[in-house]
């Protein structure tokens, strides 16, 4: 697979510019077209504006070349570098413990406490706990608990997998001291997050 | 620090990658949105741009960098927030928006009424495959005119040639690559009939 980024490192877009340059001749700076738009044109609007088309890196990478940079005021660059520290806080969110990547999801799709609760059949301070991290999710944690809270919530299924291994990485571990009392429960993260998707699968088959 | 280090920075949300992204293309994507939106204030080009860094970086998981460079696929927000500002302020201005909505992977609330495309599938490659027959300073010209969007007066002036040279060579490569198109079969039957 090409990544398009690395291609145009090593390859000369700047040449490919170059010829296209030179591919002007003196007589095409005479011609002249209709200000009217072509039957051509009026086709390539069509079919070709606003694609993604696929082509040689050096393309896409000469393409970069031909847009000229302007300065940018420092209150500008400013606002900018705060529109991406914002966006990366909200990466950071998504990219953090179960608890704060539900409770971020649930804020975001417009779910309140009471409708995650239901959906879940979990109790409402029992939900708000979870999100505020009063009630850890470790190994000890129900599974089904923990699955019903995830179905509840509609968020990409990798993001919680991370999310929830490393929720389990900084929580209880499965010390096998502490265990005593808990001896159904997964006895390591790998085996909680199976028990978990197994868990979420038979919810989303029911009706 | 290369672009895909950048990029896994930006995936992992580290602060420090936010300035440094700024640095590297901010600069461009302005000279950007000042050749496709000049009627624009420069405090709008630059909250387009700052619009684009911002739904760039909430959405950095969905750049593929086997469809095009990054600054490319950062250009299609460029083109989103400048049609979502003339929408919003300029009244009447004509505004494209769906596709340029499928492309850069945003919905809209509206989106769903904004025209989706209605090509069959597959028809993206099959244009894709029809303009990698042209050759590499053709394929640039279409990109730079029907990708990027830029006007003709935009590309003229930063190749050092006159409008009209770079629209009649546009004509021209667009009468070869519509011959080819129509010994395409397949791809002729979609659009046969079709035309005004």
């Amino acid at each position: 697979m090409t990544s398009y980024d690395e291609t145009a490192g090593t390859e000369d877009p700047k040449s490919l510019l170059g010829q296209l340059r030179a591919s002007f001749d003196a007589k095409s700076h005479d011609e002249t077209l209709s200000v009217e738009e072509t039957l051509d044109e009026m086709w390539a609007e069509r079919i070709l504006a606003g694609r993604e088309l696929s082509g040689s890196a050096v393309v896409a990478a000469a393409a970069d070349l031909v847009i000229p940079p302007q300065s940018v005021r420092p209150e500008a660059r400013k606002r900018m570098i705060d529109a991406a520290s914002r966006a990366l806080a909200e990466r950071r969110k998504l990219n953090g413990l179960l608890p704060v990547l539900l409770r971020t999801a649930r804020e975001a799709s417009g779910l309140t406490l009471d409708t995650v609760a239901a959906e879940s059949h979990l109790d409402m301070n029992l939900v708000a706990s979870l999100e505020r991290g009063d009630i850890r999710v470790d190994l000890r944690m129900d599974v089904d608990t923990v699955a019903a809270w995830i179905h509840a919530v509609p968020v990409d299924r990798e993001l919680v997998v991370r999310s929830l291994r490393r929720s389990l990485g900084v929580g209880w571990t499965g010390d096998s001291l502490l265990a005593a009392g808990v001896a159904d429960a997964p006895s390591n993260a790998d085996t909680y997050v199976e028990c978990v998707l197994r868990r979420l699968a038979v919810i989303e088959e029911q009706p | 620090m290369d672009i895909s280090e950048l990029i896994e920075q930006l995936k992992r949300g580290e602060d420090s990658a936010g300035p440094i992204l700024v640095s590297v293309l901010a600069p461009r994507l302005l000279g950007y949105t000042a050749m496709i939106a000049k009627d624009l204030p420069l405090a709008d080009q630059e909250i387009a741009v700052e619009n684009a860094i911002e739904r760039a970086v909430v959405r950095i998981d969905q750049y593929d960098s086997s469809k095009g460079t990054f600054a490319g696929w950062v250009r299609g927000f460029v083109r989103f927030a400048v049609a979502d500002w003339r929408r919003q302020y300029a009244d009447g201005a004509p505004v494209e928006l769906s596709r340029e909505v499928a492309r850069v992977g945003l919905t809209t609330p509206d989106s769903s009424e904004d025209g989706a495309d209605d090509s069959p599938p597959g028809i993206e490659a099959g244009v894709s495959t029809l303009v990698l027959a042209l050759p590499e300073v053709d394929q640039l010209l279409l990109r730079l005119r029907y990708v990027e969007v830029l006007p003709h007066n935009q590309i003229a002036e930063q190749l050092g040639i006159t409008e009209n040279a770079c629209r009649k060579r546009l004509q021209r490569v667009l009468e070869r690559l519509r011959l080819l198109a129509a010994a395409d079969r397949d791809f002729d039957q979609y659009f046969e009939g079709d035309e005004s």
